[in-house]
């Protein structure tokens, strides 16, 4: 009997029940609407909590009178500059590079806001949300001169009206001279240490602008001399020159790479979430003992198939939201970045990428498929098939180590061999593509996978009727070798 | 392609099937016709389910051949065929009327048609209730019947069934036999296999006894209950009773008055009562008891009988 020609019907049967089977659970919608949750409790929450937090008042009660106006100066200072620096990671992908250079002297010489001028003519949405940090700690005069009096403001016992309403005191820093040394002692009925970070960064520099002034040092003047440090421009010989006749190495160059490596992650997650799928839906059916009466109807070419369809549709579906949030990044990054983005994501979306990207995802998702249905035909109990599964993980996890040596060396000798190796091929020739390999290669990379395939699913094959029908499981893998594949009759 | 309806439905002939070197199956060879109830019997090892998974085409025998419908067994008999494999189960997650609808949509059946199909056949076996209900809540018992409904949902004309009693309470067994009297009734053959031989007896027109992976009989009921030894209980004071009984007798036992007696195999209940008449006994009781399947099993497997 021929295990080939196959019912598209009961191939498709099958396909229905696995993805029904499995999109009913919790745990698919967990890993399906993981990014969401993600972006929910890890961004969203915390900002709105963030948003909400109720606006603190502190107080500096500096007896020696020489701190109090410099601390309160380093908390808009800090804003500032935590504002300087949204405002540069902006400006890399929002500022054309020829007028980078431009950019860094105007936000250096003449401040924030006109730093956030120059963006908002490349890139008008982004400019509106950058502004200064909403800071929640605001200094007010004490209310009472001495630690004592102030102590019924911190406790709730008096109170202050501050904007339209009754307030206590969140923290009070006292200052003072003891026995001929400055103290600092932060006093407050609260946990929050904003005010003594604050306090400690104002303490830590003035220590070292004492130190540089002893020696004849300006501790500004070292800060402005490490701006205008050289800054090292990367350029690679095989680019072609650019219309100044430059072949400096632009964010548009290096977007294929990492574009190339999202997508190899995202095919190792596929091949990830849907083998384990794939696995435990057979053996699943191998304990229910559903898996006689199924071959009895259909072929196992079908059930073969329609479980590989199934699951993949199943993955697909769970990837679904990481597809959806990546098009959001993307049109993100068309509406708010410049024309280098858009055009690296162009060249990264190459014909190559268009044809072998996809052409990899299916030889990677059939070739590890095949490999886990047949471990999960020969696994008698869900112990047999986390021990099964335990070198494949392995072995999966050493093949994306490819992805950060793509990244860096996408011409290194170890990428090309893992791109001939049948379990990281798929991996490694889609993270070398950006650097256009030889045609041969990545066919030769594709006919690899194919044979390994075709090998597998033979191999699978073999294992999925031992171990589903003659109850072999995996007591001994030498035995099954001897038996089934060699000596074929006796299995 | 046209049938030959005088074809059997199932010609095994010759098969053989080894495991591990180890044979399990040693040139079997019966035919199932168009109709019949066919009691497959053997103590457990005997090789049964080897032979009905061949039967399917679900492992090929190492030599012999198998004819389904006339055709090697295949994708060209799905649909045609209900089988209940001794392994019971079915998707433990989903609900009982859905586990049935998947099997028999695989067997053709329209999923529509399917659905309403279960709903009815399990109203009509006293499991409406539970037709939503997950299989993996459902008693032994009713995963077991719901597991016998999907084999037959697709109203094959062929039925295989491998230790369909095992595991179940005397109520639902009964409910099981009247299930296959009721299905052979509508002229769909059926094979069952069995090592209680009561259902056979209760069931069958044909019985294929195997033992250690071997046919020691292939007849009807009739056939195979003559291998049964014959047995009499005579109730008599006369003394000469003894000496009467010895030349017809494999083995006598005797209690007070009464005698149980094993005829030997051409002797017959009548050739006792005749010789008892000539010799005047009184007799109070004569007794012949019915041969049972069991006995017959016995002393075919003892002899290593071949018909």
């Amino acid at each position: 009997m021929s295990s080939f020609p196959i019912s598209i019907r009961r191939t498709l049967i099958i396909a229905r029940r696995d993805f029904l089977g499995y999109i009913k659970t919790w745990g698919f919608w967990l890993t399906a609407l993981g990014p969401f949750l993600g972006i929910i409790f890890g961004v969203l929450f915390p900002l709105v909590m963030s948003k909400s937090e109720p606006t603190r008042y502190a107080t500096i009660l500096d007896e020696t009178g020489l701190h109090a106006s410099a601390i309160e100066e380093l908390l808009i200072t800090n804003n500032t500059k935590e504002l300087e620096h949204i405002l540069r990671s902006a400006a890399r992908i929002t500022i054309p590079q020829k007028d980078k250079e431009a950019f860094n002297k105007v936000l250096d010489e003449q401040g924030v806001e006109a730093a956030r001028e120059m963006i908002l003519k490349t890139s008008p949405v982004m400019a509106k949300v950058l502004n200064l940090p909403d800071t929640k700690l605001v200094f007010i005069s004490p209310p009472a001169n001495t630690m004592d009096a102030l102590k019924p403001y911190l406790m709730g016992t008096n109170t202050l009206t501050l904007a339209n309403q009754e307030q206590s005191l969140t923290g009070v820093l006292h200052i003072f001279e003891r026995d001929g040394e400055t103290k600092a002692e932060y006093w407050s009925t609260a946990t929050g240490n904003e005010l003594v970070n604050l306090a400690d960064l104002y303490f830590a520099n003035k220590a070292s602008e004492n130190y540089m002034a002893s020696a004849g040092l300006s501790r500004e003047e070292v800060l402005n001399i490490r701006k205008n440090a050289l800054e090292v421009s990367t350029l690679n010989p095989a680019k072609e020159r650019d219309e100044n006749g430059e072949q400096t190495v632009t964010a548009k160059d290096r977007i294929p790479y990492f574009f190339a490596a999202a997508m190899a992650m995202m095919l190792w997650f596929a091949v990830f979430t849907g083998a384990y799928m794939l696995l435990m839906s057979m053996v699943e059916e191998k304990i229910n003992k559903v898996l006689e009466m199924l071959l009895a109807t259909t072929r196992f070419s079908e059930i073969f198939l329609g479980k590989l369809i199934g699951v993949a549709a199943l993955t697909l579906a769970s990837l679904l939201p990481w597809m959806i949030l990546g098009g959001i990044g993307l049109y993100g990054a068309m509406q708010f970045a410049d024309g280098a983005i858009a055009d690296g994501l162009a060249k990264a979306m190459s014909l190559e990428m268009l044809i072998f990207l996809p052409t990899f995802f299916i030889l990677g998702y059939v070739f590890y498929g095949s490999i886990f249905i047949a471990l999960g035909a020969i696994a008698e109990s869900m112990q047999d098939a986390s021990t099964l599964m335990t070198p494949m993980v392995l072995l999966l996890t050493a093949c994306i180590m490819v992805v950060p040596i793509g990244i860096a060396y996408p011409d290194s000798p170890m990428l090309t061999a893992a791109a001939w190796f049948p379990f990281s091929a798929p991996f490694a020739a889609v993270i070398r593509l950006p650097s256009d390999p030889p045609l041969w290669e990545t066919l030769g990379s594709m006919a690899v996978l194919v044979t390994s395939s075709v090998f597998v699913i033979w191999g699978s094959a073999r294992m999925f009727r031992y171990g589903v029908l003659s109850g072999g499981g995996m007591a001994s893998v030498k035995a099954w070798f001897s038996r089934v594949v060699f000596r074929r009759k006796n299995g | 392609m046209l049938e030959n309806s005088t074809l059997p439905v199932l010609n095994v002939n010759d098969v053989r099937k080894s495991f591990a070197g180890k044979p399990a199956v040693r040139g079997v060879s019966f035919e199932v016709a168009k109709g019949e109830i066919v009691g497959f019997l053997g103590p457990n090892g005997a090789g049964k389910t080897t032979t009905l998974r061949m039967a399917l085409g679900l492992i090929a025998p190492d030599s012999g051949t198998v004819k389904l419908f006339g055709q090697a067994p295949g994708p060209s008999a799905f649909g045609r065929v209900g089988f209940l494999p001794e392994e019971r189960g079915l998707y433990a997650k989903i609900s009982a009327r859905d586990g049935i609808a998947h099997i028999a949509c695989l067997n053709g059946m329209k999923r529509k048609n399917a659905l309403k199909r279960a709903d009815d056949m399990l109203e009509r076996y006293g499991l409406g209730d539970v037709a939503r209900k997950k299989i993996k809540t459902l008693s032994k018992g009713m995963a077991q019947k719901v597991q016998l409904i999907a084999a037959i949902a697709h109203d094959p004309e062929f039925l295989i069934l491998d230790e369909p009693f095992s595991g179940l309470d005397p109520v639902n067994q009964k409910l099981l036999e009247d299930m296959v009297r009721e299905i052979a009734g509508r002229g769909r053959t059926i094979v069952f296999s069995t090592h209680v031989m009561e259902h056979a007896e209760r069931l069958c027109d044909k019985i294929v006894l195997l033992s250690q992976g071997q046919k020691i009989f292939d007849g009807d009921l009739k056939q195979a209950l003559s291998h049964a030894p014959r047995r009499l209980e005579i109730e008599t004071p006369d003394p000469k009773a003894e000496a009467v009984f010895t030349p017809l007798a494999q083995q006598i036992t005797r209690n007070g008055d009464t005698y149980n007696i094993v005829l030997k195999p051409d002797k017959e209940a009548r050739h006792v009562l005749a010789e008892s008449m000539k010799a005047t006994l009184d007799l109070i009781r004569f007794e012949p008891e019915k041969p049972s399947l069991h006995e017959a099993f016995v002393t075919l497997v003892d002899n290593g009988d071949k018909p």
